[in-house]
């Protein structure tokens, strides 16, 4: 039996042995915070420096090479809707960054391994930089529609070989020849078939074998302003010019990401031809083919119907011939 | 007075106590050295951004040089930037300049004077500045002259 004083030393030991444990706790649940928050913190650090490589990559045009992204241990990286880029692990959504007025077209990225391209949009002025990131593994097969609509199949098929000709991508992309299933059915490429048209720009829907239709004007598949319309299966159609907006079509799997992208190259050319009028003041000919760019383009972007295309793509190619003879003439250039 | 047993768990307390105190000051050391590693690396993105944002302005096609639709590496239109100031809407440049002040001066030769505000968006209330100038070459379509000038932007955060 303990005497009197000694009798206090389990309990000491025990009140020790509680506050240590607490203590303990304490210290082992502030570690742990410190350490999600820390991985936040290089998550969101990881989003803004896949940006800042893409930003920086924008302002190169033609501009193609092989990156290595620094995502690490199965982050997947996407473009929504709003032109956010963001980063997943799973489900769970790591950080997301605006990507404000810059450009990118690509499908879901699921490996560090990509391929970047840089290529100019002019219409007929240079209006912004397109950049189209895709991964080393994706397939992208370009086809002529079965109905090639308003161009013989051969004509067709010269066109999108061309088309082709100028995507570096060489090994990702190639033209018809097998029999392939959709993506959206579970194959392994993505189809994108081509169909050329007079005056009828409808897209066939689900009588076409393909995740995404390009149905373009056929007086205008030797300019560089070609016009018509991507349709992404089972979605309103959206309305493009150029060809650098047709490789966008074939390089993004979202179609609400390729609208958004769309929308916003338009919304920059319109502030482009505000800003040339105030630029050509002083000269009354090339201001008014500015102006007339500017009426063309005055519709809402959704409501832009095959006509209002042709407006758009007549404004182009008169403002582009009096810009001609403006340099001819005087040896300088506006744009 | 205490008693032996009172005497040892006070002692107990204060030895418990003096631990909490210095392992306290430890971790509040790391917690302010781990914030100061995080702040330079924000400080570093940021200051990376801002760079990124000059490099985007001298090959933007609001503001930059081009013939023939090839733009010209660090070169500025005066005559774009009049026009860009002009501008009654500048809502969708917004987003793109975000929250900063942009300017650009003639510095050479001494006889050309030239000051322009292009973008006017700084923020009252803001932790950091970041102000970075970098040599320009400045173009008159008007007579084709060049000229140097100082491209100012101060981003706000």
């Amino acid at each position: 039996m303990f005497k009197k004083g000694v009798s206090g030393m389990p309990f000491v030991w025990i009140f020790i042995g509680i506050v240590g444990a607490m203590f303990l706790l304490f210290f082992i649940k502030l570690a742990f915070d410190l350490r999600n928050t820390s991985q936040d913190l290089n998550d969101k650090i990881m989003v803004l420096k896949v940006k800042d490589i893409l930003v920086g990559a924008s302002s190169s045009p033609g501009y193609f090479t092989k990156l290595s992204l620094p995502l690490v241990d199965g982050r997947i990286l996407n473009f929504s809707g709003d032109n956010y880029l963001q980063i997943y692990k799973g489900d769970k959504l790591l950080g997301r960054v605006n990507m404000e007025n810059n450009i990118i077209f690509s499908p879901i990225i699921e490996n560090n391994n990509v391929l970047l391209w840089v290529d100019r949009w002019n219409v007929p002025f240079y209006a912004s930089n397109f950049v189209f990131l895709i991964t080393e593994d994706k397939k992208y097969n370009l086809r002529s529609s079965t109905i090639t609509g308003d161009l013989g199949f051969r004509e067709l098929d010269g066109f999108i070989k061309k088309l082709k000709d100028k995507i570096p991508f060489e090994e990702n992309v190639e033209v018809g020849g097998r029999t392939y299933t959709p993506l959206r059915s579970g194959g392994d490429d993505k189809i994108i078939m081509f169909r050329a048209s007079s005056g009828d720009l409808n897209c066939r829907g689900s009588s076409s074998n393909s995740d995404v239709e390009v149905i373009f004007e056929k007086e205008t598949m030797d300019s560089d302003y070609i016009y018509g319309y991507v349709c992404y299966w089972d979605k309103e159609r959206v309305p493009f010019i150029g060809k650098q907006m047709i490789y966008g079509a074939i390089f993004t799997d979202e179609y609400a990401t390729f609208k958004t992208l769309s929308e916003l190259s338009f919304e920059r050319l319109k502030n482009l031809v505000d800003l040339y009028i105030e630029r050509t003041e002083d000269n009354e000919i090339l201001q008014k083919s500015f102006e007339d760019l500017k009426k063309a383009l005055d519709k809402d972007f959704e409501d832009l119907s095959d006509s209002d295309l042709k407006k758009i793509y007549d404004a182009i190619e008169q403002l582009n011939h009096i810009h001609y003879l403006f340099v001819n003439e005087r040896g300088r250039y506006v744009y | 007075m205490f008693i032996k047993g009172q005497l040892r768990i006070s002692e107990s307390m204060i030895v418990l106590f003096v631990v909490f105190i210095l392992f306290l000051f430890a971790f509040g050391f790391y917690i302010k050295e781990l914030k100061s590693g995080i702040s330079d690396k924000l400080n570093e993105e940021r200051d990376f951004s801002n760079l990124l944002l000059i490099n985007s302005l001298m090959t933007s096609p609001e503001l930059g040089c081009s013939k023939d639709t090839v733009v010209e590496i660090g070169c500025l239109d005066m005559k774009k930037i009049d026009a860009f100031i002009k501008l009654s809407d500048k809502e969708f440049y917004k987003e793109v300049f975000g929250e900063s002040v942009i300017s650009v001066s003639g510095i050479y030769p001494d006889s050309f004077s030239y000051d322009r505000e292009i973008y006017d968006n700084a923020m009252d209330d803001y932790d950091l500045k970041i102000v970075r100038e970098i040599p320009v070459s400045l173009y008159n379509p008007d007579n084709n002259g060049y000229f140097i000038g100082l491209l100012k932007v101060e981003v706000y955060a």
